[in-house]
């Protein structure tokens, strides 16, 4: 076995799918190779230390916050979430050519000297300066400051479907 | 998660702390589907951490991860009645999730300015002063600690997102060939050749690291 094949099964090798007789072929070559040792002790100290890393926890208010959620689309009648899904469209759609058109302009040189003007990352859109956009993705972007995009709010999200729904939340969700 | 008293919300009666704790995720499910919502709480508090950690790890971002996470239970609890029984339930829950997952890396290789913000992170994780938070061991094999975690985390994140994927499921969550196929609603074929790959691209990242 070479370098290259032992390679080409590593995966396999990993995870013992390989036949016996490959096995050994890919042993000894790891035992004559340095940089086939290196690579697999490299691949085995990172999984090692990724495997090692703390679990993440939910936040405090987790469950109270999908439990507020799920109340909000039970309670929000489907024709209302199908104009909110459209009327978020339109806006999306409106910003987009908006936002399309304020870059197109400001390519231009002659258009320069206003921006150049603005403090930077103040953004003007069709003659207005907003104070946020709203973005397809989820995520609102302020005027003003560049660093400062935060993750719209998870209530946000509008249900397309409207659902019987009784949730009962644990009082350990509901704060403590 | 421990829960010991539990409310019925709105109701003021104590409920019992999760009466379906020993039940397998077929029969919960189908408890929620015959009209028992307390069984939709079971499945949240089993399956919250396990997609937090999947998601984090595959997108880098924790509190977008936990969007992300309430997105995944608004989704299942909106289609459920619409999942096959048949399938496991912990494979549908992935899908989503997953699919959840490459969306968020999609839309942030597009968008340039939650590039500049997560190299804005970058940046101030990587100037921060070092924390010592355990006085029991010594300062430089704390800064190795945190720096490994560091390499390891950020050598995920170089993996391309169809490896990265892959990789997260089979490394982190343990997950089979057969269930990641699943998952990712792709061929076997083409999961073994992801991996391996990823596994690769993982080794050749880490090792002049680790040096
Ligand atoms: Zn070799």
């Amino acid at each position: 076995m070479n370098c290259r094949s032992f390679r080409q099964h590593y995966s396999d090798f990993l995870d013992g799918l390989l036949d016996e007789p490959a096995t050994a072929l890919a042993r000894r070559h790891l035992a004559d190779c340095p940089a086939c040792d290196r690579f697999d002790a490299a691949f085995r100290a990172g999984v090692g230390a990724l495997r090692a890393l703390p679990a993440v926890e939910p936040s405090h208010g987790f469950g109270a916050r999908l439990a507020r959620r799920l109340r909000r689309e039970a309670a929000t009648p489907a024709l209302q979430q199908w104009s909110g899904a459209a009327g978020a469209l339109l806006v999306v759609a409106v910003v987009g050519v908006t936002g399309w058109e304020y870059l197109t302009r400001a390519d231009q040189p002659s258009r320069r000297p206003a921006a150049a003007g603005r403090r930077r990352g103040e953004a003007e859109v069709g003659g207005i300066r907003p104070a946020a956009l709203r973005l397809g993705n989820d995520s609102t972007i302020r005027f003003g400051d560049p660093f400062h995009l935060i993750p719209a709010a998870a209530d946000t999200q509008r249900a397309l479907y409207a659902t019987e729904l009784r949730f009962d939340m644990p009082a350990a969700w509901a704060g403590r | 998660m421990a829960f010991t008293v539990t409310e019925a919300v709105g109701t003021g009666r104590p409920a019992p702390a999760r009466p379906y704790e020993t039940w397998d995720d077929a029969r919960v499910v189908g408890a929620f589907l015959g009209g028992n919502p307390p069984a939709f709480t079971e499945l949240v508090v089993r399956y919250q951490t396990r997609l937090l950690n999947f998601i984090y790890r595959t997108i880098g971002d924790r509190e977008r991860a936990e969007d992300l996470v309430q997105e995944v239970f608004i989704r299942v609890h909106r289609h459920l009645h619409r999942f096959d029984q048949s399938k496991k339930f912990s494979t549908w829950v992935y899908t989503i999730a997953s699919n959840l997952a490459k969306n968020e890396l999609r839309n942030r290789s597009r968008n340039p300015l939650v590039l500049f913000q997560a190299i804005k992170t970058q940046w101030e994780s990587d100037h921060r002063p070092v924390q010592f938070e355990d006085s029991s061991s010594r300062p430089d094999d704390l800064y190795r600690k945190r720096h490994l975690r560091e390499l390891v985390e950020w050598s995920v994140a170089q993996l391309p997102e169809h490896h990265r994927v892959v990789f997260v499921l089979r490394e982190l969550e343990g997950k089979s060939y057969e269930e990641i196929a699943d998952i990712t609603r792709c061929n076997l074929g083409t999961v073994k050749s992801r991996l391996n790959r990823a596994r690769a691209s993982f080794a050749a990242i880490i090792a002049p690291l680790l040096d």
